[in-house]
């Protein structure tokens, strides 16, 4: 059964990996912040070219959950 | 003056706007070079042609270090009222890249653009003499990619 997710618990939920996004609800028209989705899919590995092109007709969005203690560039320690 | 507004990520600390209906792209005024992350992405949905010579070397600097990848150039990319007719993308051998597209501070060189952190807005500021129509072109120096950004005739 698909559930629908608040992006705080997608975001709690997948953390490192990217999803892929079904019946997208933005936060306001043209904002790339998403209220709530439904999550397809989610892998570690990079999207797929298909994912991608979806993504660009609107069927989807696809998302990379960052780490929240990962910087770009390395790691925060303790 | 013409303005156009897009809305950025709430929840990035980095502007990260939305292109082609859901695919994000960061501004990175840090970038030389527009990236995509993926090659077949350019190919098949934007018409794409790689302009890099195969076997030979490309590679960027950033800042993690050198960054080995090819070349693609996209004719007629769009992005808001801006209308680059030939547009070269570096799209990297291993792409480790939270978004799909970065765009460089080369695509607006010369233009009046703000970045909003507090309302969340990237806006770009067209004046009357500004073109909407931008050439970006690039040289090869070696091994590196030099990029030459000028305004069209």
């Amino acid at each position: 059964m698909e559930t629908r997710m608040t992006w705080d618990q997608i975001r709690k939920k997948y953390p490192g990996m990217w999803v892929r996004l079904e019946q997208v609800q933005w936060e306001t028209e043209g904002s790339p912040d998403i209220a709530s989705a439904v999550v397809a899919k989610s892998t570690k590995s990079r999207p797929t070219t298909q994912d991608l092109k979806d993504a660009m007709d609107g069927i989807c969005a696809m998302e990379y959950i960052e780490e929240s203690n990962i910087f770009h560039t390395g790691y925060i320690t303790a | 003056m013409q303005q156009y507004t897009f809305k950025t990520s709430k929840s990035n600390t980095r502007p990260v706007i939305r292109i082609y209906e859901n695919l994000s792209a960061v501004i990175d005024t840090g970038a030389d070079i527009p990236v995509c992350s993926d090659a077949n992405v350019l190919i098949e949905r934007l018409g794409a042609n790689e302009i890099s010579i195969p076997g030979k070397v490309i590679e960027t600097v950033g800042i993690s270090g050198s960054v080995r990848g090819r070349i693609f150039r996209v004719k007629g990319f769009e992005l808001g009222p801006l209308i680059y007719p030939e547009l070269n993308f570096f799209v990297p051998d291993d792409p480790t890249m939270s978004s799909t597209f970065l765009l460089s501070a080369s695509m607006f060189n010369g233009l009046i653009c703000e970045v909003n952190f507090k309302d969340h807005y990237f806006r770009i500021t067209l004046l009357d003499d500004e073109q909407t129509v931008r050439l970006v072109s690039f040289e090869k120096d070696g091994e590196h990619i030099c990029w030459d950004v000028r305004k069209s005739e």
